[in-house]
């Protein structure tokens, strides 16, 4: 199975329906996955380790989706390869990047160049 | 060879488009324009109808026909009359006259049958006054004749009667010269003694068993008391005696002053004067005529008619049977014979009568005619120049029609030739506007599928060059043909984040959408430029 993409990751599922909320790596900003229904419903008469076994498996499949669906709606920073929301993300002229690696990269150019003056 | 090539392609190329569905453009504008000249020529045939153009030769005709007839008859009514009033005057006077011979022999005039010895020399003294009245009047011959016979008992006495007939041999209407008389009936000695010649046909007596026109007048005296004016008969046409003279006579009677008819008087208009008389105008019909004859409702009776014109080549005269007068036309009237001889013309009737003659009931008209072939030839020869004329617009007209077809078709044909070739774009102006935008059209259709110019590649491709990294990576992404989906898995941003690098991309390289930019892609792909992008 697929790791999550972001780092936290609230499972809600419950019996009957598969959901998923993903937050983002900087500010926790969350995604909900779209919910997904569970088939064991019209499972009468299955034994509660089939169900057992169902669910799980449904609930793995959903999971993959959910985190497929997810990397739509996050941006991996290319250099913490963090997932984050687009209010952390930032796209600047030569690299897109989230803004902790970008306030450090500003913060570096910022030493290296009182550096040079000196 | 190559001509015969030529030809065989020019055959085929016809053979083609004859069985082409539809109709050539030249084929259509002959059609159009001929029809246009067919509308024209219709509209100046109907102005030709309504105007009477055709009509035209007959209502000359008629107005020829007319101005005769008028002429004519007011001339024959004018001579007939004077005629008949002059022997009214002679009537009188020789009345009186032979009335007081025989007073002064102690004779009354109811005497004469019985005395035959006085009626030579009772004629004899009437002579000169007979041939001075001739003279004055201008007929053709004047006579007398009397109730009474010389030779009472010779065998045809009943019908022979005593008289005096003195002939005009030579009528002659332009000069007042002498008439040249001989003697018809009458004592020879009358003759003799004034230096006269007997006719030929020379009679001593009358015999008037089969002319009773003779002696119509006498009989209607005799019915009832009337003045001499409105006793004068005229007779039709009649053959004289042992001659073949025809002579129309103005007969009167001869009246004592008792009231007691002893005999008749009056003139002769024979058919030659009638001829040099009244002679219609042939300049334009050749063989038009002029007839007096008596009329009956329909019927004009050309046995007892006199005759001047062209009347002989058709033998109308001759045949002498009556003319019925048919079918009135509008402007003419058609007379026919039995023998199936059919006239053209007009007639009228004049007044020979006063209106309480005793022979006010008979009627003459004057008609003046031609064979109906001849009028219809010369009808039909003023139309056939008409019809020549109308063929000849015609002929000029579609002449015309396809000059100028083919003058207007060559330059477009030449267009739409030069546009069915493949070397359009050699292809200067036409000036015919229609040609020049379907030629510009297709020169643009064709452009599209050229390539562009280097110019805007080139712009471009130096565009691309202004793209981030990012942005390059995502362009290069288009370029292989990811969807947007792909891209975001491959590149690990969100949706909003690739929206936001499109906006930047599509500004960049100066497009609107993604449709436009992947026909930038596809151009150069086909100009073979798509690696300058990578």
């Amino acid at each position: 199975m697929l790791g999550p993409i972001t780092r936290q990751i609230s499972d809600h599922s419950t019996e009957k329906e598969f959901c998923f909320t993903f937050y983002c790596d900087i500010c926790n900003g969350l995604w909900e996955s779209v919910p997904v229904k569970g088939s064991l419903d019209n499972s009468r008469g299955c034994s509660a380790e089939a169900k057992a076994l169902i669910w799980q498996s449904e609930h793995d499949a959903a999971y993959e989706r959910a985190n497929r669906e997810a990397v739509k709606h996050f941006n991996r920073c290319p250099i913490c390869k963090r997932f984050v929301c687009d209010d952390c993300f930032v796209i600047l002229p030569d690299q897109d990047l989230c803004i902790e690696c970008a306030e450090k990269r500003r913060g570096d150019d910022v030493k290296n160049f009182n550096k040079h003056l000196e | 060879m190559n001509r015969l090539s030529e030809t065989t392609r020019k055959i085929q190329y016809h053979v083609r488009r004859a069985r082409a569905p539809g109709i050539s453009m030249r084929y259509r504008l002959f059609g159009f324009l001929f029809v246009l000249v067919l509308t024209l020529l219709s509209f100046v045939f109907i102005i030709l109808l309504l105007t009477g153009t055709f009509t035209a030769g007959l209502r000359e005709a008629e107005g020829f026909y007319s101005n005769e007839l008028k002429r004519i008859s007011s001339v024959a009514e004018k001579e007939y009359g004077h005629v008949s009033a002059s022997a009214v005057g002679l009537s009188s006077s020789l009345s009186q006259s032979m009335e007081r011979f025989l007073s002064e022999k102690g004779l009354g005039t109811a005497d004469l049958p019985e005395a035959p010895e006085v009626l030579e020399e009772l004629l004899d003294r009437e002579f000169d006054r007979l041939l001075f009245s001739l003279e004055k009047t201008g007929a053709s011959g004047v006579f007398i004749v009397l109730d009474a016979t010389v030779n009472r008992q010779a065998e045809s006495a009943e019908f022979s009667r005593a008289g005096l007939y003195l002939k005009n041999m030579e009528p002659n209407i332009i000069s007042s010269a002498p008439p040249s008389v001989t003697i018809l009936r009458g004592f020879p000695d009358i003759a003799r003694d004034r230096g006269y010649s007997l006719h030929a046909q020379w009679d001593m007596e009358f015999m008037i068993d089969s002319p009773s026109h003779f002696f119509l007048p006498f009989e209607k005296a005799k019915e009832k008391a009337r003045p001499l004016s409105r006793l004068y008969y005229w007779s039709g046409a009649v053959t004289l005696p042992k001659t073949s003279e025809d002579a129309m006579l103005c007969i009167l009677p001869l009246i004592d002053s008792s009231g007691n008819v002893f005999g008749v008087c009056g003139y002769e208009v024979s058919a030659m004067l009638f001829k040099l008389k009244f002679i219609p105008d042939s300049s334009a019909y050749q063989r038009i005529f002029c007839m007096l004859a008596p009329i009956e409702d329909s019927i004009l009776r050309v046995g007892s008619a006199l005759f001047s014109g062209n009347y002989d080549a058709f033998g109308v005269s001759g045949d002498k049977k009556p003319l019925f007068i048919k079918n009135q036309g509008r402007l003419l009237y058609s007379y026919e014979q039995q023998n199936g001889l059919s006239l053209a013309g007009l007639h009228r009737k004049i007044r020979l009568y006063p209106e309480d003659s005793a022979f006010a009931g008979e009627h003459f008209a004057v008609s003046i005619l031609m064979p109906q072939e001849d009028l219809g030839r010369r009808l039909a020869l003023m139309n056939i120049r008409l019809m020549a004329l109308c063929a000849l617009f015609l002929l000029a007209g579609a002449a015309a029609s396809v000059f100028i077809g083919n003058k207007y078709m060559s330059p477009i044909m030449k267009g739409l030739n030069a546009i069915g070739s493949q070397d359009i774009d050699s292809i200067t102006r036409t000036n015919i506007t229609e040609i020049d935008e379907i030629i510009g059209q297709i020169k643009a259709r064709r452009a599209g599928k050229a390539p562009l110019p280097d110019d805007i590649f080139t712009d471009f491709i130096g565009r691309v060059k202004t793209l981030t990294p990012t942005e390059k990576t995502i362009f290069q992404y288009y370029i292989e043909g990811k969807s947007t989906g792909e891209i975001l898995e491959l590149m690990y941003i969100s949706a909003n984040t690739l929206k936001t690098h499109n906006n930047h991309i599509y500004a960049k390289l100066n497009v609107s959408s993604r449709n436009e930019l992947s026909l930038y892609i596809s151009l150069m792909e086909k100009s073979g430029r798509l690696s300058e992008l990578k």
